[in-house]
C-alpha cells in the first residue's frame, strides 16, 4: 500500500483530504504538527507529502525546508495546500522546497488527480480503494 | 674463332703449318699416284713380253704333245717374280696345265680339269681384275691356233711402292712444317716483342700520370708511336687534372652559392621551364609560411592565392616567374600579396631572372627572389595616411631643419600664409617672422634643440602679402631613427578670428558694465518695494505650511487605513477559506455519494450548500483581486498564446448554462497570436461571457474578435473582443454606474441573479491596469448590451 503523509492541524481539513487520498488507493499517515511531519516524512518514506502551511510550532515552509535538507528526504514531492492566497505567497512556498501548490478550498473530486499531474506521479492501481483496508500489511516486504 | 690460340705468333705458326701440311700431303699423293702408274705400265709391258715367250715355249710342247715337259716348264716359269698363276688351255678353253703360287711358297700344280672363258679375238689381251694383272697370249703355230696362255701377276710390289712414296712425302712435309714454324717464329719474334713492349708501355702509361715513359725498343715506328702516345697521355693527364680542379672549384662554388641562397633573408624559388617550383630556400618557407616540401612541384602561383595591391586576385599569367619564363626578360619589384596557409596575408616584392643555357634562347628555368614588404607596405600606408592627414589639415603644418630651412609645407600653411609649397621649401623660416619679433626664432630653435615641445604659443606671423596673422603655434622636435633631433614641426592655428572676437567681447563688456551701473541705481529703488511685498508673501507661506501639515497628517491616516483594509481583506480571505474548504469539500463528497446513497431532496439541498459555498468563494476571490489591483500588487505576466483558443476555453465554461437556457452562442474569432497576461484576459473574457449568459433569457450571445486600426509599434495591433447579447439591456441613466463596485441593477424579470457585484468593476480594472486597454459598453434598454474589450495584442513582458 502506497503511503501519503498529510501534515495538517485542522482535523476537518485532514478528514476531507483523507477521503480523496484513500479513494485514490493511498494509505494516509496524518501528522498534526510540523515537527512530527518532518520525522514521519523521513521514516515512513511516503509517495508524497501534503503540507498545510499555517501550522502550530514550525510552519509548513520550515517543515518543507527541513525535509529538503535531510539526507533521505531530499526527493520526496511536497504538495502545499494553503489558504494563503495573497501576492508573493506562491514564491515563498516554492522557495521553501515544495513541488506544487494548491489553494484552499480544494475540490475533493479532483484534487488527487491534480496532485498527480503536478508532481508527475501515476495513480495506484484502480480499484485499490475497495480492498485497501484489510490487505494493508501485505504490501510491505 | 674460339679454337684458335689468342696469341698472334701462334696463330701465324698454325696457319703456315696447316698450309705446309696440306701441300706436302697433296704432293705426296700425286707422286705416289704417278709412281704406281709408271710401275703398272712397265709390268704390263713385261707381262706381255713374258706371255709371248710362254706361248712360243708352250707351242712346242703342244705340238709334241709333251704335257709333262709343259708342266715342268710352267712350274719353272711360275717362279718368276710377280707371277702368281700360269694356265694353259686348248683353243676351246679346255685346261691343259695350271700352276699357282701362294705368297711366299713354291709354285704348285693345280689338279683337275676345267674350262676357261677365252677371249673371242685371237690376239694378246691384257686386263686388270681383282688387283691382279691378267695377260692372255694365243698359242699359234703357223696358221693354226693351238690354244691360250693365261698369266696372272700380283700387284703387291706396286702397292708397296706407292705406300712408301706416300710415307716419304709425309715425312718430308712434317720436316718442312717444323722448319717453317721455326722460321716463322724467328721472323715474327721482333714484331711480337715490339707488340709486347707496347702493351707493357701502354699499361705503364696508364699509371704514369702524364709522365714520359721510355720504351726499350729500337724500331723507328715504335719510337714514333711512343712519342705520340706519350704526348697524348700527357695531354690527357693535364686535361684530367684540370677537370678535377674544375670540379672541385665547381663544388666549392656550388656549396658557396647554396649556403648563400640558404642564408639569404630574401626568399628564393627556382622554377622549371613549366613554371613548377623546383627548390625553395628557408627564407621563402618563412615568408610564405609553407615548407619547401609543400611548395615543390606546385605551380608558380595557384589561382586565388595571390592578390594585387588593390585587393583583386593576382592574374596568374602576370606572375613574374611565368612572365620571365615566357619572355626571357627579368622582372623587377612586382608587389603581390600571398595568402599564407594559416590565413594571414603577406606582401612580397618579387624579382625574377631567367636562366638561359649557352646557345639557347628559351629560358630553361627561372629564379624568383622576394622579400617581405608587409611591414613596409603597412608603414607606407600609415605614412600616406598621416601625410593625407597633414596635407588636408585645416591647420598649417610646417617642418623645418634645425638650421631653420623649411622642409615641408601643407595646404593649411598655404591657406594661412599665402605661400605655395614650391615657393618656400628650402627657404628659411625667418621669412615668416615679423620684423618686430627678432629674437623669437632663436628662442624657439634653442628650446627645440633641447628637445622640449612648445605648446600654444600665441604670436604673429607674416603673410605673403605682408599682413600680420595671429597664430597659435605648437612646435615639437623631429627625431631621426637614432633619436637625434633633426628639425622641428610646427602646427600653426589661425586665431585671428578668436583675437577679433576677444576684442569685440572686451568692448561689449565695457558697454555692458556701463549699462549695468546705470540700471543698478534704478533697481535699488525697486528692491525697496520688493522687500515689502516679500514680507507679505512670507506670511501667506506660513499659513500654507500649517495647512500642509494638516493635510499630511490626514494623508498618513488614510494610508494607515488603506493598509488596515488590505490586512483585513487578506486575513478575512484566509479565515473564510478554511470553513469554505469544509463546506464545499464535504458537500461535494456527500453529494457525490462517496459515503453512501443520498436521496434526491438531500441532493438538492447539498447542491444549494455547494453552490452557496462556491459563490462565497467567488466573492472572496473578487475582493482579493480588487484589493490587489488597488494596492498595485498585480503584475503583468505576459505569455504567447492563441486568442481563439482562449475564447474557446472561456466559452466552454459557460456553454452548459447557455444550453440550459436555450441560448445560441455565436463565435467569430480569426486565429490571432497574442502576447499579454493570459490568465487575466481569460478572467475578463469569462466574466463578460458569464454576464451575457446570465442576463439573457432568450436569443443569442455573439462573440466577435477583430483587429482595429491604429497599429502601435510597441504594443502591436489593437484587438477588440466584443460580446453582444440580446438580454435585458441597461437604461441610459444606469450606464455610468455599471462599473462601480457592489452596484447591482435589478433585472426586468425581477429574478434573483447570482453575482458578487464586483465582476464588471474588476474586469474594467484588469483591462485598464493589467492589459493596458479599455472596456466599452453600449446598450439599448430591452434589446441587449454590447461589451467591447479593446486591448493591445502584444505587450512587453
Amino acid at each position: 500500500m502506497k503511503k501519503v503523509l498529510v501534515i495538517e492541524d485542522n482535523k476537518d481539513n485532514l478528514r476531507l483530504i483523507s477521503y480523496s487520498l484513500k479513494r485514490a488507493g493511498y494509505q494516509v499517515i496524518p501528522a498534526e504538527s510540523g515537527e512530527l511531519g518532518v520525522e514521519l516524512a523521513l521514516s515512513e518514506l511516503p509517495v508524497f507529502v501534503v503540507m498545510d502551511i499555517n501550522l502550530p510550532g514550525i510552519d509548513g515552509l520550515e517543515a518543507s525546508r527541513r525535509i529538503r535538507c535531510a539526507p533521505r528526504g531530499g526527493e520526496v514531492p511536497i504538495v502545499a495546500i494553503t489558504s494563503f492566497a495573497m501576492y508573493g505567497d506562491r514564491d515563498r512556498i516554492i522557495e521553501a522546497g515544495c513541488s506544487a501548490y494548491f489553494e484552499k478550498p480544494i475540490d475533493p473530486l479532483t484534487i488527487v488527480e491534480k496532485i498527480h499531474a503536478a508532481i508527475g506521479v501515476t495513480a495506484p492501481a484502480p480499484g485499490a480503494a475497495e480492498r485497501a483496508e484489510p490487505s494493508e500489511p501485505r504490501e510491505t516486504p | 674463332m674460339p679454337f684458335l690460340p689468342r696469341r698472334l705468333n701462334f696463330r701465324v705458326i698454325l696457319l703456315v703449318s696447316a698450309i705446309l701440311c696440306l701441300t706436302g700431303a697433296m704432293s705426296g699423293w700425286v707422286s705416289a699416284k704417278r709412281q704406281s702408274n709408271r710401275l703398272t705400265a712397265s709390268m704390263s709391258e713385261h707381262a706381255s713380253v713374258m706371255a709371248g715367250n710362254f706361248a712360243m715355249s708352250c707351242a712346242r710342247f703342244m705340238v709334241l704333245e709333251d704335257y709333262a715337259e709343259l708342266e715342268s716348264f710352267l712350274l719353272k716359269s711360275a717362279e718368276l717374280p710377280d707371277i702368281v698363276r700360269l694356265q694353259v688351255c686348248e683353243a676351246d678353253g679346255a685346261l691343259i696345265g695350271d700352276v699357282k703360287r701362294e705368297a711366299g711358297g713354291p709354285p704348285v700344280t693345280q689338279l683337275g680339269t676345267g674350262r676357261l672363258a677365252v677371249p673371242a679375238a685371237v690376239s694378246p689381251a691384257m686386263a686388270i681384275t681383282g688387283g691382279r694383272l691378267v695377260a692372255w697370249q694365243p698359242i699359234v703355230v703357223g696358221s693354226s691356233m693351238l690354244g691360250w696362255v693365261r698369266a696372272e701377276y700380283g700387284m703387291d710390289s706396286i702397292r708397296q711402292a706407292r705406300t712408301e712414296t706416300m710415307v716419304h712425302s709425309l715425312l718430308l712435309a712434317l720436316f718442312w712444317m717444323a722448319c717453317s714454324a721455326l722460321l716463322v717464329l724467328m721472323v715474327l719474334r721482333p714484331t711480337a716483342r715490339a707488340l709486347h713492349a707496347l702493351t707493357a708501355f701502354a699499361r705503364r702509361l696508364d699509371q704514369s700520370k702524364g709522365e714520359r715513359i721510355a720504351i726499350d725498343h729500337g724500331a723507328w715506328e715504335i719510337e714514333e708511336l711512343e712519342a705520340s702516345l706519350n704526348y697524348a697521355s700527357e695531354k690527357l693527364w693535364s686535361a684530367e687534372q684540370q677537370m678535377l680542379v674544375d670540379r672541385e672549384r665547381l663544388r666549392e662554388s656550388e656549396a658557396m652559392y647554396r649556403s648563400l641562397v640558404m642564408s639569404m633573408a630574401e626568399g628564393v624559388l627556382f622554377h622549371s621551364a613549366g613554371g613548377e617550383i623546383t627548390a625553395a630556400n628557408p627564407a621563402a618557407e618563412r615568408i610564405l609560411g609553407k615548407s619547401a616540401a609543400q611548395m615543390l612541384g606546385s605551380a608558380a602561383d595557384r589561382q586565388g592565392e595571390a592578390v594585387c595591391e588593390d585587393g583583386s586576385p593576382f592574374p596568374i599569367d602576370r606572375h613574374p616567374a611565368l612572365v620571365t619564363l615566357r619572355s626571357a626578360e627579368p622582372q623587377h619589384n612586382v608587389v603581390m600579396g600571398i595568402r599564407r596557409p594559416e590565413g594571414s596575408l603577406v606582401w612580397i616584392s618579387v624579382n625574377s631572372q631567367p636562366l638561359i643555357r649557352e646557345g639557347e634562347t628559351e629560358p630553361s628555368a627561372a629564379v624568383t627572389t622576394f622579400h617581405d614588404v608587409t611591414e613596409r607596405k603597412r608603414a607606407e600606408e600609415s605614412l600616406l595616411h598621416l601625410a593625407a592627414i597633414v596635407e588636408y589639415s585645416d591647420d598649417a603644418i610646417i617642418s623645418k631643419s634645425l638650421q631653420g630651412d623649411i622642409l615641408s609645407w601643407n595646404r593649411g600653411a598655404q591657406r594661412l600664409l599665402g605661400y605655395r609649397e614650391a615657393e618656400v621649401v628650402g627657404r628659411s623660416i625667418a621669412l615668416l617672422i615679423p620684423p618686430q619679433r627678432p629674437t623669437e626664432l632663436s628662442h624657439i630653435m634653442g628650446r627645440i634643440g633641447q628637445g622640449s615641445v612648445i605648446e600654444h604659443l600665441e604670436t604673429q606671423r607674416l603673410h605673403k602679402d605682408g599682413s600680420l596673422i595671429d597664430v597659435s603655434l605648437t612646435i615639437s622636435p623631429l627625431f631621426d631613427a637614432s633619436g637625434r633631433i633633426i628639425g622641428a614641426s610646427t602646427i600653426a592655428r589661425d586665431i585671428s578670428y578668436r583675437k577679433r572676437a576677444e576684442l569685440e567681447l572686451r568692448k561689449a563688456n565695457e558697454e555692458l558694465e556701463q549699462r549695468v551701473s546705470e540700471r543698478t541705481a534704478d533697481l535699488n529703488s525697486r528692491s525697496e518695494e520688493l522687500a515689502q511685498s516679500r514680507q507679505a508673501l512670507l506670511k501667506i507661506v506660513d499659513d500654507l505650511n500649517g495647512k500642509t501639515a494638516e493635510l499630511e497628517a490626514a494623508n498618513a491616516k488614510l494610508k494607515e487605513l488603506d493598509r488596515l483594509k488590505s490586512m483585513f481583506v487578506a486575513s478575512m480571505s484566509h479565515e473564510l477559506r478554511t470553513p469554505l474548504n469544509s463546506i464545499i469539500g464535504f458537500s461535494s463528497v456527500v453529494l457525490d455519494e462517496w459515503l453512501g446513497p443520498v436521496n434526491d431532496e438531500q441532493k438538492e439541498n447539498l447542491a444549494i450548500i455547494l453552490r452557496s459555498g462556491k459563490h462565497l468563494l467567488n466573492l472572496i476571490n473578487d475582493v482579493i483581486d480588487v484589493s490587489k489591483i488597488e494596492a498595485g500588487k498585480i503584475e503583468l505576466l505576459a505569455d504567447e498564446f492563441e486568442l481563439s483558443e482562449l475564447i474557446e476555453e472561456a466559452l466552454s465554461l459557460v456553454r452548459k448554462e447557455a444550453l440550459e437556457k436555450g441560448l445560441e452562442l455565436r463565435l467569430d474569432a480569426p486565429p490571432l497570436l497574442m502576447r499579454t497576461d493570459r490568465r487575466r484576459l481569460l478572467q475578463c473574457v469569462l466574466n463578460l461571457f458569464s454576464n451575457a449568459v446570465k442576463f439573457t433569457e432568450r436569443g443569442q450571445v455573439d462573440v466577435q474578435v477583430r483587429l482595429l486600426d491604429g497599429d502601435d509599434q510597441a504594443r502591436g495591433a489593437l484587438v477588440e473582443i466584443a460580446v453582444a447579447d440580446t438580454g435585458c439591456g441597461i437604461r441610459e441613466e444606469d450606464l455610468p454606474r455599471m462599473f462601480q463596485p457592489f452596484v447591482r441593477l435589478l433585472s426586468p424579470s425581477q429574478a434573483t441573479v447570482p453575482g458578487t457585484g464586483l465582476g464588471l468593476y474588476l474586469t474594467r480594472k484588469l483591462a485598464a491596469e493589467i492589459l493596458k486597454g479599455e472596456l466599452l459598453l453600449t446598450s439599448e434598454y430591452g434589446k441587449g448590451s454590447r461589451f467591447a474589450l479593446r486591448i493591445p495584442s502584444r505587450l512587453p513582458s
